[in-house]
């Protein structure tokens, strides 16, 4: 076993016990109410780890032509209720940001 | 004996029922899940003035399933709390029978409205427990600076009719407008190329 490798793949490298398995999920979440000023992937991480961690976004915020919704892929280990409400302070002004279930649709 | 559950039913006890819905509305909630045999809402409230009500089952099983397919759900707003009215002798719900006889008043034997009794007064409990409504949360985020730079070039137009944003692009870059974003189906932001043509005739920029 090279540790050398493995470490420059992995953070930890430790025995397999019974303990191991997965434990979340991965859903797709659709916010809305988020600004153009506040349209970043810091934000929509913030957003995102009320449920989970940001796996990605369906559009980068660099590439952005609508700033109606933003889909984010995240990895979350509850199975109810992502979905909601935060509100979000910028700068002066706090916008209702509202964050529902969704589906990714794949057009071509 | 004969047939206990054709003759009463089995009764679930529901908490906090929205005030828009009476005992037809609760019935039919239930409805969706089979096998509904009854339902009543006293005029009386629960001690903390949350609406209560019973909803009997011809099955066991039935009053089962809904117990848990609605048991702390969202009901118009509401968030109901269902269980199994299991009060008299250790039955589930054979002294309700009078209960559905008589709307409108709360009868059952002595015993059993003592015990009733207790019972509303543990649910009243459980229900502070996890019924505090939930103000959103706050989360404090940062500026896109990046944005920041052509957000101060731009402006925001608003139609009284929706708009297609490809449309609305097709027609306006290349007329000094140098690109356009979507806030919704009737407003945009038109951003230009430089402040000069356009703070004049909009004002100062937002975060100079």
């Amino acid at each position: 076993m090279n540790r050398a490798t493995l470490n420059k793949w992995f953070q930890e490298v430790k025995r397999w016990d019974v303990y191991e398995a997965c434990s979340t999920r991965r859903a797709w979440i659709e916010v809305f109410g988020v600004p153009p000023h506040g349209w970043s992937l810091a934000n929509f991480e913030l957003i995102a780890s009320l449920w989970g961690k940001l796996v990605c976004l369906e559009t980068p915020v660099e590439d952005a032509i609508s700033f109606e919704s933003m889909k984010i892929l995240i990895d979350t280990d509850r199975f109810h209720g992502i979905e909601g409400q935060v509100v979000m302070h910028t700068v002066d002004a706090g916008f209702l940001v509202m964050i529902q279930r969704s589906e990714l649709h794949i057009s071509n | 004996m004969k047939g206990r559950s054709n003759h009463h039913g089995f009764t679930v006890f529901v908490d906090n029922i929205p005030h828009t819905l009476d005992r037809f509305g609760l019935k039919g909630i239930f409805r969706r899940a089979g096998g509904v045999c009854d339902s009543f809402i006293p005029l009386k409230q629960g001690r903390s003035r949350k609406r209560y009500g019973f909803v009997r089952f011809y099955k066991e099983d039935d009053a089962r399933n809904n117990i848990r397919m609605f048991n702390n759900t969202m009901v118009r707003g509401f968030k109901i709390s269902v269980w199994f009215a299991k009060y008299g002798k250790g039955s589930l719900g054979a002294n309700v029978t009078q209960v559905f006889k008589q709307p409108g008043r709360l009868e059952v034997n002595q015993k059993g409205s003592k015990e009733w009794t207790q019972k509303i007064s543990q649910a009243n409990q459980e229900k502070f427990n996890h019924m505090e409504q939930r103000k959103p949360p706050i989360v404090k985020g940062g500026v896109n600076d990046d944005f920041m730079e052509w957000l101060n070039r731009s402006v925001v137009g608003e139609s009284g009719e929706l708009r297609d944003l490809e449309v609305l692009s097709a027609v306006l870059v290349g007329d000094e407008c140098s690109k356009v974003f979507a806030l919704s189906k009737t407003k945009f932001i038109l951003t230009y190329p430089t402040l000069e043509k356009n703070g004049g005739k909009f004002g100062e920029p937002c975060y100079p």
